[in-house]
């Protein structure tokens, strides 16, 4: 397989008696829904970024915006968790997944339009939400934090789109399946059956005592494992072998992964000592534990494809990211398994440990994941490359040392304030003080992940402006007849 | 090309396929293994899948044998066990006897006495000749129980269990193995049964 001008891309196999569209008719259906999504999630992504390193800030320097009731720590991390989950990562992994459907399918997006429409409405419903987070109406639920008058404006405006790439996924030229495919149409399907449980249960008719902790860990795991796991995973073995040129080494054993995945990977996440019967925790601990395997499974696969072309990294702008987040989705995999087991928790429970392994899942793995998605796609949606391939380094190489910046102190941390704890006559505020140097150090981790996340906005805004000039400015003047204007080549 | 696009193109590769190497058994083997672990890991740590265990407990005996016991609620079971065993068939399980054979306990001035110290006689000796309960006259035996109920702690949990028994509606005060005691050591001699006359020259207030 060579590269080939992507226009004259298109396969005769096909039967529906359609001829499978080309990647430029794809693209163009494609085009303002996916950029939206994508677009929004980008501003989403650096709010949140810079809410991150003010809770950050917070916990050296207590008294910075502490007299302003919505700026508080209270307030400012919930609304830049929910940024980043459902301002960011949801909306970029819709995104992806809708163009990853088309693509794969060799057909066009359907009702691209309606999408669009339903995309704002997501949008919307974020900005209610957050804006109801800092006003202080939040639910007190992990991830969960929108105020009931959010939530189900984000559920409609998903399930909406959900129905149009099931319909578009159904349409689809190409019958045979790849891996990517399953992941993804799982991964839709998830989503609204475990939000509007988890709601609810917890929020519109909620459950009693200790049961609302576990419903609450219960959902956290499944958006955590499932929806983002798929979405991300569904990228990564679609873009390893798309841009190291190579098939993927095994579909059986990627589909091995997607099985076993699917049926243990949502009952993990009820920490060991969770105020529930000691059955949950251990059930919970035991199934999570094997997803070692299909972690393992997808490891192997994706370096035996890569096996011999990791040179590739060097040439590739979106490989980097693609990689670094899969090596995070392993780690944060291994973390999490350990961190659940009876011997470990009782050192890292209560402590900065789950912190460092959360940022790592979600952002060194699915954040990741998404950026090298979008450092691919984006570019062929304007049909232009990105402006500055200085940007996207110094935006892998900061989000890369920011993450480890982040990970690092805070689980070494954790440790050592769980060790700390566990002694008997220890000094509560003794053992928060002795944490301080590894939470100044993730605040310059954070510091990085917002200039690097910074960058990808700028690049992105350039990119914008750039194809404005050459599509829409032209277009403008013709329409108004003014006169001709110089046009940039 | 696209003569209209004024910007440079964009290479791209093939849409990805995948290979059809199949999944190495030793996945299989290590899915196996851990859930060998796993079961394990549930027997030792899974509290035996009871609602009641939770961590950092892992079985429901121990966690039992940790509940704090009211030392009441302890005698008063003795006393029902012993109750069932011994006097049941006599005195009935409604407390209420059998008119004309067995006098009622339910009620009973004898058994609801401000104090316990006719009753353990009776209990300890058995009764015979002429007895009123309840305005009911009786006249039958009843066999001695000092050789069967050894322990001062049996004869007065099962004289607690019928003198606080609420369903029969009694609530006097409990019995003491320490007030049994000494009676035991009065009548130790002594084999024949009591009688309501002798009963009577005993105080009935301790
Ligand atoms: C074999 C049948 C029998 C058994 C078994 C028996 N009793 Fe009696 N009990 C009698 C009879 C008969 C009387 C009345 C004796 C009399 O007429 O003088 C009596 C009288 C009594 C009385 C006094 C009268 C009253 O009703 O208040 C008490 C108290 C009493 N029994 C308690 C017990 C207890 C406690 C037990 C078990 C340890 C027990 N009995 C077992 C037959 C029995």
């Amino acid at each position: 397989m060579s590269a080939t001008p992507f226009q004259s891309q298109s396969s005769p196999i096909d039967e529906t008696g359609m001829p499978a569209a080309s990647s430029l008719e794809i693209d163009a259906s494609c085009r303002v829904p996916v950029l939206f999504l994508i677009g929004k999630a980008v501003g989403w992504l650096v709010l949140s970024s810079v809410f991150s390193l003010m809770a950050s800030l917070k916990f050296h320097s207590p008294n910075l915006l502490a007299d302003c009731a919505w700026l508080t720590y209270g307030r400012v991390q919930p609304a830049q968790a929910s940024m980043l989950i459902y301002g960011f990562a949801m909306p970029a992994g819709v995104g992806v997944a809708l163009w990853l459907i088309c693509r794969l399918g060799r057909a066009p997006l359907l009702q691209a339009g309606f999408i669009t429409v339903c995309a704002v409405v997501w949008n919307l419903g974020v900005a209610i939400g957050v804006l109801g987070i800092l006003a202080g109406d939040s639910t007190g639920f992990e991830w969960l934090e929108m105020p009931r008058y959010a939530s189900p404006i984000l559920f409609l405006a998903y399930a909406l789109i959900g129905v149009w790439a099931l319909i578009t996924f159904q349409q689809r030229r190409e019958r045979r399946l790849y891996v990517s495919q399953w992941f993804l149409l799982a991964a839709l399907f998830w989503f609204p059956w475990v939000y509007s449980t988890a709601n609810l249960l917890l929020v519109f008719a909620p459950v009693r005592g200790t049961l609302q902790a576990g419903v609450n860990w219960w959902y956290a795991n499944n958006l955590n494992t499932i929806w983002l796991g798929f979405v991300g995973l569904a990228a990564i073995f679609y873009f390893i072998p798309k841009l190291t040129n190579r098939p993927l080494h095994s579909y059986s054993q990627a589909v091995f992964a997607f099985w076993l995945l699917a049926l243990f990977g949502g009952w993990g996440g009820i920490p060991a000592g969770a105020p529930l019967p000691a059955w949950m925790p251990s059930l919970s601990t035991v199934l999570g534990a094997l997803i070692l395997v299909p972690m393992l499974a997808v490891a192997i696969n994706c370096h035996l494809t890569l096996a011999g072309h990791y040179s590739k990294l060097k040439t590739s702008l979106p490989l980097p990211f693609i990689l670094f987040g899969l090596v995070a989705f392993i780690l944060a995999g291994v973390l999490g398994v350990a961190g659940s087991l009876h011997i470990v928790s009782e050192v890292t429970r209560f402590t900065w440990f789950t912190t460092a392994q959360k940022q790592l899942g979600l952002y060194g793995f699915f954040a990741m994941t998404m950026f090298g998605a979008i450092y691919y796609i984006v570019p062929r949606l304007f049909q232009s490359e990105w402006p500055s391939a200085r940007l996207v380094n110094l935006h892998f190489w900061c989000a890369a040392l920011g993450t480890i910046f982040y990970v690092v102190p805070l689980s070494v941390g954790g440790i050592v304030e769980g060790l700390a704890l566990n002694h008997g006559n220890a000094q509560f505020m003794e053992v928060l003080k002795s944490t301080l140097m590894f939470l100044r150090v993730s605040t310059l981790g954070d510091l990085l992940i917002l200039i690097g996340n910074g960058s990808l906005l700028v690049n992105i805004t350039l990119l914008f402006y750039r194809c404005y000039r050459a599509w829409c400015l032209p277009a403008i003047v013709s329409l108004t007849k003014t006169e001709i204007m110089e046009v940039p080549s | 090309m696209n003569p209209d696009n004024p910007l440079p193109q964009l290479t791209e590769e093939a849409e990805p396929t995948a290979g059809i190497a199949a999944t190495p058994v030793w996945l299989f083997l290590l899915l196996l293994v851990l859930t060998y672990w796993g079961m394990y890991y549930l027997d030792k740590h899974g509290g035996g899948f009871q609602t009641l265990v939770y961590e950092p407990y892992s079985d429901l005996k121990y966690v039992q044998s940790l509940q704090p016991k009211s030392e009441e609620g302890e005698l008063l079971a003795r006393g029902k066990r012993n109750f069932e065993l011994y006097c049941q068939i006599c005195h009935q399980a409604s407390g209420l006897g059998t008119p004309g054979q067995f006098p009622p306990l339910a009620g009973s001035e004898w058994v609801n006495a401000p104090g316990p110290n006719r009753i353990i006689h009776i209990v300890l000796n058995g009764l015979q000749e002429p007895i009123e309960v309840h305005g009911q006259q009786f006249n039958a035996a009843m066999v001695p129980w000092k050789d069967i109920m050894l322990k001062d702690e049996d004869v007065a949990a099962v004289l607690t269990y019928i003198r606080q028994n609420k369903d029969w509606g009694n609530n006097a005060s409990a019995v003491k193995p320490e007030q049994v005691k000494p009676i035991r050591e009065k009548l130790k001699d002594r084999s024949a049964p009591m009688t309501p006359t002798e009963l009577k020259t005993i105080p009935d207030s301790e």
